[in-house]
């Protein structure tokens, strides 16, 4: 059974070495002239201010932090889903419950004004 | 697919070698051959991209290359080959090389689960729904990583608009496809577009439909309202307009690809491209059934199959031609309507953006979910699951009033919460104007 | 857990390869010997690597291979959910945080009994692993299915039917604890509108500006009312 999934593996090795091939074949075609200004820092032609490590606002930890938990939710209604024709009321019921305090979730954020972006 | 390929490579080259030495070579061949017709689905794309567009904005578009300029792809990637490649100085060199691999390499993983024509598919995952979506987050960390190692302001930026984008729309389209899975009830794509043979109607939720393949999830409300809502997430997903925050040229230059040049460049593009394909592809196939059409379930029924091993396998052939034409002119025409998109409609701001996808889409699909699931009690469910009363009805009965509940459901739930989205977006420009009130008594 | 109930594949055509068993073995052998490699090796970088953001690409090596090992048992869900969870969300999340935080790229703070502290750990570490590794029995068994086919069940289809019936205290648990991380991590990170600096956008600035004139118009023509 395990052969099975010796497909996904070669794909996997054939997939990673996919981007491979042409920057090799880039490498060998491609002329090589370095110039310091060349080599500086795209910023529209000034020159480049401040360190670029800046200090990003914590709205994307947040609404990156709420994915994640969303995604767990996802993660465990998924099995729900694929079970859901054998399960009856009662599994209908026990998730439902679940998809409740997901939604809590998400009213209490949105009332809180955490999904605000500015 | 595979016995088929193995038992080609059987009867070329004798058969004296060991199972694994073929499995292998099939493997290799499958993977070699969707290699080499993955790039030049990237170059027509393109090119029909640059010439619908100029189309719609009433140009002429690229038309010196070749007769009608259909070589102009070829001409472009000639370019990638040979530009020079520059690493910026201050650059982390090796994440920097790095990162467009990382993102190049799943959407080519990605079509290890992806079925092209009846039978015609490289692995039938149990879980290949699954399999698809994660294998396509995974691009979010090479658009991080070289965002970051380009050491350029405009990069990171993009970057991290980028991957907020992307999580942010990966919840809806994921509980979009949590509806549809509901209803069939298994994570496999192949058993997804096989629960779409049909009339308008199912067939394995009415048996008895006649079989034209025309079973689309589309037609049902839950299908329909997953629909709009999954094209929506694609759309932000595939960084499409009206969602092209990350790469807004009038503002960050270009995003994360800002420092990069050559082939680096051209392997963003070709992810790009090859991204929007696939996202078209699955679109094709969850809601308007695959290779799914009038004819390809009968000519399917009398080819070689493990169900008919006396089949024929001339019907092999057309059904797999057949089944492959109807799934491009899907995926094609989702393209265009990308397109389309991108001619018709300006680009958001990121506060639109973020608020349209938690606020709107999440809970949309959320209630959605619930729709589903009552449509597959409604359809499915018995006495022994605790709904008798149903068992009674008709399943044509069962499946009308099913549609009727789920359609009502959707259509309150929607226009409620496009009532409770547009109050928040008049309270939000309400509080912008109370801060620009106080700014003014302050000055 | 290589029973015949996890995981168990359909194929479009029952495909079964002639291979040797033992060759078979000693071959996911070596992919499970190569897979740990890049495990630990990540492991490894992760915690030498000076610089942080290196560190968390290393980790998101690290866990992919985690989900190559679940891939190896069989366990083809719990090895996408890992992609989807680990390395599609977590990561990012880490990434963020990063992002959060100033650059700090700093120097090791060795302290000249750094290998006490070391031997300290290691002694701890081997207390907990040496009576695990002797307490452990090897070569266990093949477990042996009842006789003919077993039944063609998906993992996540149990996992699923498990959810709302054994285990629903164990789920409704996990729903709640999910919520309530939503919940403090707003009350931590979350800071009020009212106190939040912004930038305004050209728009804005233009319209400040119109009222500025508006109203300092509107003072100069009260002064001039009142002369």
């Amino acid at each position: 059974m395990l052969a099975n999934y010796a497909f996904i593996g070669v794909f996997f090795v054939a997939a990673l070495s996919f981007p491979v091939i042409p920057l090799l074949l880039a490498f060998l075609l491609r002329p090589k002239r370095p110039a310091p200004l060349k080599l500086s820092t795209y910023e529209c032609g000034l020159e480049a201010i401040g360190d670029i490590r800046v200090q990003f606002k914590v709205q994307y930890y947040l609404y990156a932090l709420a994915f994640v938990i969303f995604d767990v939710e996802v993660v465990f209604l998924y099995p729900w889903a694929v079970a859901f024709h054998k399960v009856g009321l009662y599994g209908f019921t026990a998730a439902a419950v679940f998809l409740a305090m997901l939604f809590a979730g998400l009213i209490y954020e949105w009332r809180k004004g955490a999904l605000e972006w500015v | 697919m595979h016995d088929v390929i193995n038992h080609l490579i059987n009867t070329v080259f004798g058969l004296g070698w060991p199972g694994w030495a073929i499995s292998l070579i099939a493997y290799l061949l499958i993977a070699t051959i969707l290699f080499m017709i993955v790039p030049f689905q990237m170059l027509f794309l393109t090119y029909f991209e640059r010439r619908a567009i100029a189309r719609m904005q009433d140009r002429v578009g690229p038309n010196r290359v070749g007769p009608e300029g259909i070589f102009q792809p070829v001409a472009d990637g000639v370019k990638m080959f040979t530009k020079e490649d520059i690493v910026p100085d201050a650059a982390d060199k090796w994440v920097h090389l790095i990162g467009p691999g990382i993102v190049v390499a799943p959407t080519m993983f990605m079509f290890a689960v992806l079925p092209w024509g009846p039978g015609m598919v490289p692995f039938d995952m149990n879980i290949g729904l699954l399999f698809f979506f994660a294998i396509s987050s995974v691009s979010a960390v090479g658009l991080m990583a070289s965002g970051w190692a380009s050491n350029n302001k405009f990069a990171l930026l993009g970057a991290m608009r980028a991957v907020a984008q992307m999580v942010s729309y990966e919840i809806p389209a994921v509980l979009s496809l949590l509806a549809i899975v509901l209803v069939t009830g298994s994570l496999s794509i192949v058993d997804l577009i096989t629960f779409q043979s049909g009339l308008f109607i199912s067939s394995s939720d009415v048996p008895g439909i006649p079989d034209f393949g025309l079973g689309w999830f589309v037609f049902t409300p839950v299908g329909f309202l997953a629909f709009i809502a999954f094209f929506i997430a694609a759309l932000a997903e595939g960084e499409r307009t009206p969602f092209d925050i990350p790469e807004a040229d009038s503002e960050i230059v270009a995003g994360y690809m800002t420092e990069y040049s050559g082939m680096k460049f051209g392997l963003f593009y070709l992810a790009q491209y090859v991204l929007n394909f696939l996202l078209c592809a699955i679109t094709a196939i969850i809601f308007f059934g695959g290779w799914q059409g009038p004819g390809v379930g009968w000519l399917y029924a009398q080819a070689i199959t493990p169900a008919n091993p006396a089949g024929n396998g001339l019907f092999n052939v057309l059904a797999g031609v057949l089944g492959v034409f109807y799934f491009l002119a899907k995926t094609y025409f989702f393209f265009f309507v990308m397109v389309w998109v991108r001619g018709a409609y300006a680009r958001l701001r990121i506060d639109q953006l973020m608020d349209f996808g938690w606020k709107l889409l999440i809970p949309l699909t959320l209630v959605n979910v619930v729709s589903a699931a009552i449509w597959v009690g409604l359809t499915k469910w018995g006495a022994a699951d605790g709904l008798a009363f149903v068992e009674g009805w008709a399943p044509l009965m069962r499946w009308a009033v099913a549609f009727v509940i789920t359609l009502v459901m959707n259509l309150v739930a929607y226009f409620f919460l496009v009532r409770v989205y547009s109050q928040s977006q008049d309270e939000r420009a309400r509080l912008d104007d109370e801060v620009l009130e106080r700014l003014t008594n302050v000055a | 857990m290589r029973s015949d109930r996890v995981g168990v594949l359909r194929l479009p055509y029952h495909y079964a390869p002639t291979t040797g068993g033992e060759l078979m073995d000693l071959l996911i052998q070596i992919i499970f010997g190569l897979i740990s490699a890049l495990v630990i090796g990540a492991a490894m970088m992760v915690v030498t690597m000076r610089n942080v953001i290196h560190s968390a690409l290393w980790l998101i090596a690290s866990f992919f291979g985690v989900a190559a090992l679940y891939l190896l048992m069989e366990a083809e869900f719990i090895a996408v959910v890992q992609v989807l969870v680990y390395v599609g969300a977590i990561s990012i999340l880490i990434l963020f945080a990063i992002m959060l935080t100033r650059s700090n790229e700093g120097d090791r703070l060795f302290t000249t009994y750094w290998w006490t502290s070391g031997l300290i750990a290691l002694g701890l570490f081997g207390a907990v692993l040496v009576p695990t590794l002797a307490g452990t029995i090897w070569n266990l068994p093949q477990p042996t299915g009842p006789a003919g086919a077993p039944e063609v069940l998906s993992g996540v289809e149990e996992l699923g039917r498990g959810f709302v019936s054994e285990f629903v205290l164990h789920f409704e648990i996990a729903g709640v604890l999910l919520t309530v991380a939503l919940i403090g991590a707003i009350v931590i990170a979350f800071e009020e509108r009212s106190r939040r600096r912004r930038v305004l956008t050209l728009a804005e600035e233009l319209e400040l500006r119109k009222r500025q004139q508006a109203s300092e118009h509107s003072a100069v023509a009260a002064a001039d009312s009142v002369d």
